[in-house]
């Protein structure tokens, strides 16, 4: 029989920026099973910050769904303390309209083709990117970092994962390039995937056993890896350079996040998986199964950026559960006045976004509170409605108290406005101090040269504290 | 409903408009020919799975969970030149290769076959890396490379005390390598244009193989490469024409296929379930069989590739023939000839095809005419601007679907677009939504009259009669294929070189092994251009680092090599060695001290203490406590046992749920109380128990000085087979499994992490027999009746104490009256 005596956490060379999380288990001596995702004993005396002075979390994320909504249903009443319209009621069902602000009447000031320019205005408060060789066929790309990218740039080294990308339904889009398929961009065609297997996502976020010696193989593996980027890189094009450069960053992440030593992480049980029944996607399920792996990775501070991608831009997801048979893409271009699966599609999309937030809510923070009182999510679609697939009357929520930084519970009204201003609200109220948001420039579409004015410096004081 | 694309200002702004020649017969501007620079390109999904299969044992299991490919432009191909690798994927990849390595590691007769020799000796671990690497990078490594990963090999294996598992993790860095994941192709200058690059011999073995296989280049084919045979005509004629005549030839093209047809798109295809019950996943997959059967047949008789638009010849097995109406066959699959009154004609009249492009309950003329006109007859149809209402005129119930759409296209802006799709989906109308044949539409007969540019046609036999005589759609055809084989999307630049192969193709009568060789001795595939990285004439650029200033210029279409200090390995020196901005970061070193292995860390040049220990005295108290200061093996000894007077608030510190209220006696309190005995700065040892006696907020503990030990429930049922949590059969077994370690009692388990058991054994105790009777004299409540719990706690600890221990737990063992306990001493 085979006893081996108990493993003594050893410490290694530090590597990541800033390892609050963790210095803050060392500390305790303990890295072992904790039965909540950050303990007290980690705090300082008030509770406010990390035992060495480092702020507590606030973290910043995306929710987005493809389609847009019904505009007529889709707009509150009054201002502080909104009164919900049918599309916006189940936030307030779920118990979460505190948390929730609406900005209404916004636009995308860089549109030229309606889902492409949607998508990328929206998340990177510039023009789509097309391959400039060819007309041949609508493949775009972003030419900037998405919203959730530049957030996950300003928390890097704090946590073990960079951001999360997680998806809810699965992409039913045509081959128009990575604009339609996934949300998370670097720049151009530097996509991250999301993960759209709840078991892979439970692995990859929980289920990683700590081995200090295995660990510290895998890492001079991977620096050898980077090694070798590094010496390609000078022998490559400039494109090529680029594209290495994002594979350097990758193996560097994961080497850090080995570096760094054991996360002190409550494990859930593994969710699975949720295959189609009877030809139809389990939406609710996968939803849920997402949204509590999400919770508990932000409150185990494995992230502070992330992205929900309930369905993608132009999605042709079929709503089955409001009684649609085709994909919601179809009918938002092909249904009557006065709409019915449009309008009820938008619902059940609120119910499954509801359900996340009150998630969030339900999950309890170190910092004290919950976990979305410590989060700014930004919550928004590629088009105001997909009938007339229109890029003004924007919906957007921004969702959470930041830690503090945001009211919650406000809408605020700004026709006309760029859209870029509500995105830099969002990143504003995750204590994130952007001076702008977005891009201007020139850019050639179609032989033409346009103006793409897509960058806000000023946010919406009114849904900030 | 289906009015997926109506515009305004759709006029002038088609590429190809139906009726004029192709973009590149017609293009003035660009005649000169220039190929495109050199791409790293990823292997896409199968690429890799059939190279890690070639490179393997074949019993090796290819791990799943890889990265998804990106289709660009229609293939995986581009997207594996265009997207690279975020942080999900590099993880997807170093699990895979770790568990590829582990798996030729893990047995004795693994290791035999996969390296041939005994791998601590360093002569068999380079040969093997020699042999292996270069097959894995496609090119021989460099002895630079050969001792890098023979360093990580070494090191590993020392670190893990197996050299086999050392060579693993080298195996698992080959794999993890960009050398392996892209394909590395920067060309040389081509000695008949100076202006070019050609990709050299070695890297034509590499094109090839992955053009033709999918896979990496075997030994004839890198002899080949090696012995510069592929930069010549001759030498790419002759393994080409050996590859082709391999199966592998024939499952690449038709994976060519199904991403030409886009066959993917039926597995996520929705249908109505209600509305088309038949549609099962098997009919799917048969479907999914009958369109790559129809591609495979033109393949192997070599004979007009447009063939597949008008055959009658249908590959079905009993489901799918049933679906088509026909008898069914003999055979669980079977070639057969459609009647001519299913008047299906060839790829187009298919039920994936039709399938794939309709929507979940109704048909769509515009998605099939749409999938026509761009993807079969290579011509653009642009998408609405903002704000255009796409809605279809409201159903009146008294027309059909194409009446429906001929209303829609009364309104010109809706127009210029939809005759470019409609009329070539009409033709299609007698099939519906899965496929299967129908007369009538809302009750109305059907027309099924439509036209091929120009050319009239009335059903799907006449509308695969018309795109399989159409030199439009073999010129197309051809166009896609090189995209799949090049990987890039053609450029205006090389639109000369794509017509010319377009009509070598039309001469040979549209052949598939025509159009291969075309592509394989084409400059297309063989020449590059100077990457723009490459740089203009005179162009400086900025090397700086750490260490100084730096400059580049550019000559003869690259940098010269950087003027800046030239980065070193970091060492413990007071310099930046590296250029990094760091002195003397992150260097450590081993060392001993009287107590064990430690390490030094480096500081300002200079190595700092170690880390590990001198002999000291054995002291208890604050930085002392729970530490071995004398290096006897033993922890605090002479310390203990002691006994705390603690309490719940405590030790909901060192487990939330041992509060007093949640719980105050049970494993959560156990892990609690062992906790603070092995850590806090006031108790000596290395485990404790308890609570000895407890009330209100008050729990006494015990710290000991003991052997804390690792184990399962799997392994103390060895002892007692009911242990499974706290309590007696736990107990028991605990108390054995530590006598059979070789101490006299033991306790626990003081933690469950997974199928981990923690429990303690005391060295310095002493097993002692009593019985109820008495222990319910040291408590009442400790009785048989209430054999384990609070009260007996009390009452060991009592009887123990009056024995002239210091304490005691237990019951270790019981039965009947009969209880042992352990005294500490």
């Amino acid at each position: 029989m085979k006893r081996k005596k108990q493993k003594r956490t050893t410490v290694r060379k530090s590597t990541m920026k800033r390892r609050s999380f963790l210095r803050g288990v060392l500390t305790t001596g303990a890295a072992t099973t904790i039965g909540l995702p950050l303990l007290d004993v980690m705090l300082d005396s008030e509770g406010v910050s990390f035992a060495d002075g480092d702020p507590l979390p606030v973290r910043f994320g995306v929710w987005f769904w493809g389609n847009g909504v019904r505009p007529e249903h889709w707009v509150p009443t009054g201002g502080v303390d909104w009164a919900p319209s049918s599309e916006l009621r189940p936030l307030a069902e779920a118990g979460v309209k505190d948390w929730v602000s609406v900005v209404s009447g916004t636009e995308i000031k860089t549109a030229t083709h309606p889902h492409h320019s949607g998508m990328a205005g929206i998340m990177s408060g510039a023009h789509f990117h097309q391959d400039a060789t060819t007309r041949d066929t609508i493949v775009s790309t972003f030419a900037h970092p998405s919203v959730d990218q530049v957030a996950a740039a300003h928390f890097e080294g704090t946590t073990p994962f960079r951001s999360l990308e997680l998806g809810i339904t699965r992409f039913r889009g045509t081959d128009e390039g990575t604009t339609f398929q996934h949300l998370s961009h670097n720049g151009p065609n530097n996509v991250n995937p999301s993960e759209y297997s709840p078991s892979r996502a439970f692995g990859r976020l929980f289920d990683t056993p700590f081995d200090a010696e295995i660990d510290l193989a895998r890492q001079s593996v991977l620096d050898s890896v980077g090694a070798q980027i590094r010496d390609l890189q000078s022998r490559v094009s400039r494109s090529d350079r680029a594209r290495l450069e994002q594979h350097f960053e990758s193996v560097r992440a994961l080497e850090l996040r080995l570096a760094a030593g054991e996360s002190s992480c409550m494990r859930p049980a593994n969710p699975g998986d949720f295959p189609d029944v009877g030809g139809r996607e389990q939406i609710r399920e996968q939803n849920e199964a997402m949204s509590d792996l999400c919770a508990l990775a932000l409150a185990c501070d494995l992230t502070r950026a992330f992205s929900m991608f309930f369905s993608t831009a132009g999605s042709g997801v079929i709503m089955w559960p409001v009684g649609a048979s085709n994909g919601l893409h179809g009918i938002n271009h092909n249904e009557s006045a006065p709409f019915p699966i449009a309008h009820a599609a938008t619902i059940y999309t609120m119910e499954q976004f509801g359900y996340f937030l009150a998630k969030l809510r339900d999950t309890p923070d170190a910092a004290g509170g919950n976990v979305l009182d410590r989060c700014s999510i930004l919550a928004t679609t590629e088009l105001s409605e997909g009938r007339t697939h229109s890029n003004q009357e924007f919906p957007i929520l921004i969702c959470g108290k930041g830690g503090g930084a945001l009211r919650g519970n406000v809408h605020h009204r700004a026709v006309g406005a760029n859209a870029s201003e509500a995105v830099l609200t969002a990143l504003r109220g995750a204590c994130i101090p952007a001076a702008s948001f977005g891009v201007d420039e020139d850019y050639l579409y179609r032989g033409r040269t346009l103006f793409s004015p897509g960058r806000a410096t000023d946010g919406f004081s009114a849904l900030l504290t | 409903m289906m009015a997926m694309i109506a515009t305004l200002g759709c006029e002038g702004s088609i590429d190809d408009p139906p009726g004029e020649p192709p973009e590149w017969e017609r293009d003035p501007v660009e005649r000169e020919f220039r190929p495109a620079v050199p791409t790293l390109r990823r292997l896409t999904r199968v690429e890799y799975e059939q190279t890690i299969r070639q490179l393997f044992p074949a019993d090796v299991v290819v791990p799943s969970d890889l990265p998804t490919d990106t289709i660009l432009y229609g293939f995986s191909t581009v997207g594996g030149s265009e997207l690279t690798l975020p942080p999900l994927e590099v993880e997807q990849y170093e699990a895979s290769a770790r568990a590829l390595a582990e798996q030729v590691i893990v047995t004795r007769a693994a290791r035999d076959v996969f390296f041939e020799c005994d791998v601590a000796e360093a002569s068999c671990f380079d040969a093997f890396l020699l042999r292996f690497g270069a097959r894995a990078w496609r090119r021989p490594l460099t002895r630079d490379e050969v001792t890098s990963l023979a360093s990580i090999a070494r090191d590993v294996g020392g670190l893990l005390g197996d050299p086999y598992r050392g060579a693993g993790y080298a195996i698992a860095a080959i794999l993890q390598s960009p050398h392996f994941l892209f394909r590395v192709a920067l060309g040389e200058p081509d000695p008949e244009d100076e202006s070019l690059l050609r990709y050299t011999s070695v890297e034509m073995a590499t094109r090839l193989s992955y053009l033709l296989w999918g896979s990496g280049p075997d030994e004839e084919l890198s002899r080949a490469g090696a012995a510069g045979e592929l930069v010549t005509d001759a030498g790419l004629i002759t393994q080409s024409e050996r590859m082709l005549a391999d199966p592998r030839a024939r499952e690449t093209m038709l994976r060519f296929w199904e991403e030409f047809v886009q066959l993917d798109r039926l597995v996520s295809a929705g249908k109505d379930p209600d509305l088309f019950p038949s549609f099962t996943p098997s009919l799917r997959a048969s479907m999914h069989q009958e369109v790559v059967a129809l591609f495979a047949d033109v393949y192997d008789r070599d004979v007009d590739v447009r063939t597949v638009f008008s055959t009658h010849r249908a590959s079905v097995d009993a489901e799918l023939a049933a679906h088509y109406g026909l008898p069914a066959p003999t055979a669980p699959r079977q070639t057969v000839t459609l009647p001519p009154e299913a008047e299906r004609g060839g790829l187009m009249g298919r039920a994936a095809v039709l399938a794939m492009w309709a929507h979940a309950t109704e048909n769509s003329p515009t998605f099939r005419g749409k999938y026509i006109r761009t993807n079969l007859l290579c011509q653009e149809i642009p998408p609405p601007p903002p704000g255009v209402v796409t809605e279809l005129p409201e159903a009146t119930g008294t027309e059909t679907l194409r009446q429906r759409l001929d209303r829609h296209r009364t309104d010109p802006s809706c127009n210029s677009c939809h005759v470019l799709m409609d009329p070539l989906g009409f033709p299609l109308e007698h099939f519906d939504p899965v496929g299967k044949r129908r007369e009538l539409d809302e009750g109305m007969p059907i027309d099924a009259t439509g036209d091929v540019d120009g050319v009239a046609v009335d059903g799907a036999q006449e509308l695969g009669d018309a795109l399989a005589s159409s030199e439009r759609v073999g010129a197309c055809f051809a166009r896609r294929f090189i995209r799949f084989g090049v990987g890039h999307l053609e450029s205006r630049a090389e639109s000369v070189e794509v017509g010319r192969i377009a009509t070598a193709f039309a001469s040979s009568g549209y052949r598939m092994q025509a159009l291969i060789q075309e592509l394989v001795l084409s400059p297309m595939f063989r020449k590059a251009a100077y990457p723009e990285s490459g740089c203009a004439e005179g162009d400086t650029n900025d090397c700086s680092n750490a260490c100084g200033e730096g400059l580049q210029r550019c000559e003869g279409g690259a940098f010269t090599a950087c003027s800046a200090p030239t980065a070193e390995t970091e060492t413990c020196n007071g310099r930046d060695d590296d250029c990094d901005g760091h002195i003397d970061e992150e260097i450590t070193r081993a060392c001993s001290g009287e107590c064990g292995p430690g390490i030094e860390t480096c500081v300002a040049g200079s190595f700092g203490a170690c880390s590990a220990r001198d002999r000291g005295t054995e002291e208890c108290g604050g930085a002392t406590a729970h530490v071995d200061d004398d290096c006897d093996g033993r922890v605090d000894e002479g310390f203990g046992p002691q006994v705390v007077n603690s309490t719940y608030t405590n030790a909901r510190t060192y487990h939330p749920r041992c509060d007093g209220s949640t719980e105050r006696i049970g494993l959560d309190c156990n892990e609690a109380f062992h906790a603070f005995c092995s850590t806090a700065p006031e108790t000596c040892g290395t485990s404790g128990f308890g609570p000895l006696e407890n009330s209100g907020d008050v729990a006494i503990v015990a710290c000991v000085e003991a052997e804390v030990l690792v184990t399962s429930y799997a392994e103390l049922a060895v002892f007692h087979p009911d242990c499974a949590s706290t309590g007696l059969p736990c107990n028991s077994a605990i108390q054995r499994f530590c006598n059979d370690a070789g101490f006299p009692t033991g306790y626990g388990p003081v933690r469950e992490n997974g199928a981990e058991v923690t429990v303690a054994c005391v060295p310095g105790s002493v097993a002692v027999e009593t019985t109820y009777t008495e222990l319910a004299m040291n408590h009442p409540g400790c009785t048989t009746s209430a054999p384990i719990g609070p009260t007996c706690n009390a009452a060991i600890n009592r009887f123990c104490r009056a024995r002239g221990a210091v304490t005691g737990f237990g019951p270790v063992e019981s039965s009947g009256n009969t209880a042992v306990v352990g005294c500490v001493r």
